[in-house]
């Protein structure tokens, strides 16, 4: 319970002559987006996202028709909950990842496709990771580590022991077995997909299709990931088909109204 | 020739029975209480060794003054008690004071100046000079020795302390090492703890640069990072870490301080209602900049607090040829002037001004190097950086700004020495983007200047040292509908008040 001090009257009376002048709003520049706009990371020399996620919401909405502007110049720092994509709306509202596919009206998943997706999560990012660029010496500290034990069940020992008199750092990653589970993962999807041109045999494209196709595009952009997918040419064939719907929306660089 | 002249100059005095009264009318030695006489005896004891010294001290120097053209020459300088400086270090800051001499006076004047150089550094807590005959078997007549009897201070200092700064409090602990390699380096260490500035350290290592006669060159090399806590204004909080290397040079105008200056800079830890403006801004920046700062400050502590002339004038150059992500060229200048107006009362004017002029291609400037303004440390009556442009709850900073402040301070009826003073204020000031896309720089600032917000109020002043605490009461007279404005009492702590 909160006890509210209130101005008295006669004071709130003279506080309400001021100010004496009012002058306009000093003007300042606030970004604004005629058309929803998608933020997502950039990639080198490509309208497609380097990121898995943000590559996903690009080819979601690409997917079910929904032409938004790009913005590739904000970082995760800026997102909603440190997590790109987001999406801008006209009237200002900032959408989370989790948000954007109810936005674009993407059909409910369905438990089969849920299990697809965490299959992805746990077969396929790894391996992702295993070969993403290192970027500095704090890779080896919380940050990654702390990735590797969100993908893997169970999480990975550290690189120092229990003997060791280093301060605990670094991931002991069994990288084997992420590679063979890895190949299992795109066994299981090759299957799955069949000769079907959507995921789950649906008539049209669904979320799951978006992610899927966001794996493999990023999977192959990686040498040593390449050569086991080409050994799918179904996979290969279906990636380079959603692909080319992908780039076939029109996409336009956003600039922000003042 | 009288009796009494043949009575001094004939044989021993006369002998006097013991305890006998020996004291002259003009004594007044009383004569009842013990306790009195010898309180009296003790005041005669001190009287006497005052005017015994000060007669030493009128011979003395009736005797320099008397032999100031006397032929002396300064032959050798030692210097006891510096057990940690280095003896390179003692003969470069001396060599320079012994150039040609050949009368006592230039003895005389060089020593003054050695001894002044020796205290500049700050390695000593005294120095104590001797002349002396010189001893050494090649000495000619008239030649002398210096001695400097010096004290070091203490190698190692260590503080925790709490402090009150610009508007937040802090507590910190410093680490101190003097005399680092033996000439007068200092390597000092500081961690803080505060209020807005939630975490900070900062290491820096300085030592003096002798050039000549006089110790008025420092080079500095700082590493420091710091954690500010800006949710309350703009959502977010940042990080900075950095470098930064300096020489600073006092010259009888004021001092002035080279640097350059690399920083990281993170936006980081955004609030859910964080603007788009600020999201926008919210990634890691670096700059790479040189500066140039000058101070003059000759103001003086009185009871009404500081009074006389600051000036301080910066220009910062980052970005183009140096790298980093800020490209800007900034400059600034602080002007102020306090001096007694009319018996019990003091007259302050202080100005600011500021331009960050854009040098990327993109012609923007980063939130990070913007100005704020607002508070009760810069216009008053505005919330903490309430002036300029905003966005929902953010302020988003400006790169043209001015504020002026005039404060008349005056004594509390009947206790003029008290510490706590009344006082009358006026401020104004304006904060801006640049838009150089739509209006050139000249319309900019004539409009900026054209158009400031102002408030006006009463309040107290408590003057403790350098520190200063107000409490005032004050409105807005005129203010834009984005200014967060404080109508009634605002408190503010700090150091430098407009």
């Amino acid at each position: 319970m909160s006890a509210k001090i209130s101005t008295p009257r006669r004071l709130a009376a003279f506080y309400s002559h001021f100010p004496l002048k009012t002058l306009p709003e000093v003007e300042g520049r606030r970004p604004s987006a005629a058309t929803p706009t998608l933020w997502i990371q950039p990639a080198p020399s490509s309208p497609l996202s380097a990121d898995v996620d943000c590559l996903a919401a690009q080819a979601l909405l690409a997917l079910l028709g929904k032409h938004v502007a790009l913005r590739t110049d904000l970082t995760a720092q800026g997102a909603v909950d440190g997590r790109l994509p987001n999406l801008q709306l006209p009237d200002g509202q900032l959408l989370p990842a989790h948000a954007i596919a109810n936005w674009a009206g993407a059909p409910a998943e369905v438990d089969e496709a849920r299990a697809w997706v965490s299959l992805l999560r746990s077969s396929i990012r790894p391996a992702l990771l295993l070969h993403a660029p290192r970027q500095s010496l704090l890779d080896w500290s919380r940050g990654k580590r702390d990735e590797w034990r969100a993908l893997l069940s169970p999480p990975p020992p550290p690189a120092t022991g229990l003997g060791s008199p280093l301060p605990v750092f670094g991931t002991r990653v069994d990288v084997e077995g992420v590679r063979h589970q890895f190949a299992a993962a795109l066994h299981a999807l090759a299957d799955r997909l069949g000769r079907d041109q959507w995921f789950l045999g649906a008539s049209s494209p669904t979320a799951l299709d978006a992610t899927v196709f966001a794996y493999l595009h990023c999977a192959m952009k990686v040498p040593e990931l390449r050569a086991s997918i080409d050994a799918f040419p179904a996979l290969v064939k279906w990636e380079q088909h959603v692909r080319a719907k992908v780039l076939d929306v029109k996409h336009q660089q956003s600039g922000y109204d003042v | 020739m009288d009796d009494d002249d043949e009575n001094l100059l004939s044989g021993p005095a006369p002998l006097r029975a013991p305890l006998a009264n020996t004291s002259s009318p003009r004594d007044a030695e009383p004569e009842d209480d013990i306790e009195v006489l010898l309180r009296w005896q003790e005041d005669r004891m001190k009287r006497r060794l005052a005017g015994e010294y000060e007669s030493a001290v009128v011979r003395i120097a009736e005797l320099v003054n008397g032999n100031l053209d006397a032929p002396a020459r300064i032959s050798a300088v030692r210097v006891l008690g510096a057990t940690t400086t280095r003896p390179g270090f003692l003969h470069a800051l001396i060599a320079p004071h012994l150039g040609e001499q050949a009368t006592f006076g230039d003895a005389l004047h060089a020593t003054r100046g050695i001894v002044e150089s020796l205290a500049r550094t700050d390695a000593f807590t005294g120095v104590a000079p001797t002349l002396a005959l010189a001893t050494s078997p090649l000495a000619k007549p008239g030649d002398l020795d210096v001695l400097l009897h010096v004290r070091e201070h203490s190698r190692f200092y260590f503080r925790t302390a709490t402090e009150l700064g610009d508007g937040e409090g802090s507590a910190s602990a410093t680490g101190r090492i003097r005399n680092v390699f033996g000439g007068a380096e200092t390597l000092a260490a500081s961690v803080s703890f505060g209020t807005k500035t939630r975490h900070s350290f900062t290491a820096t290592f300085a030592a003096p640069i002798v050039t000549g006669k006089h110790l008025n060159t420092r080079a500095e090399l700082q590493v420091y990072g710091s954690h500010l806590d800006n949710e309350s204004w703009a959502s977010s909080s940042e990080e900075i870490e950095g470098v930064k290397t300096a020489i600073r040079r006092d010259t009888p105008w004021g001092t002035h301080e080279f640097a350059y200056e690399l920083a990281q800079r993170h936006i980081c830890g955004l609030l859910p209602s964080a603007s788009l403006s600020m999201r926008e801004q919210a990634r890691d920046t670096t700059k790479s900049a040189l500066s140039h700062t000058f101070v003059h400050d000759s103001r003086v502590e009185s009871s009404a607090g500081r009074l006389g002339p600051y000036l301080k004038l910066s220009q910062e150059l980052a970005g183009v040829a140096l790298g980093g992500d800020a490209a800007h060229l900034k400059g600034e200048a602080h002007a102020s002037f306090s001096g007694r107006f009319f018996p019990g009362t003091t007259l302050s004017l202080s100005t600011r001004a500021g331009l960050l002029y854009p040098l990327a291609p993109s012609r923007q400037t980063l939130f990070s190097d913007r100005f704020q303004l607002g508070g009760p440390l810069s216009v008053r009556s505005m919330r903490w950086n309430g002036l300029g442009a905003r966005d929902g709850p953010d302020s988003l900073g400006g790169d043209l700004y001015w504020a002026a402040g005039v404060s008349l301070i005056g004594d509390i009826p009947r206790k003029p020495h008290w510490p706590l003073k009344t006082h009358a204020w006026v401020n104004a000031g304006r904060l801006d983007g640049l838009d150089l896309a739509r209006r050139p720089l000249a319309d900019q600032i004539r409009a900026t200047l054209a158009s400031p917000s102002v408030t006006a109020g009463v309040g107290l002043i408590f003057n403790h040292g350098l520190a200063r605490a107000e409490i005032n009461f004050g409105v807005p007279l005129v203010a834009a509908k984005s200014d967060r404005v404080v109508k009634g009492l605002q408190v503010g702590v700090g150091l430098e008040f407009l």
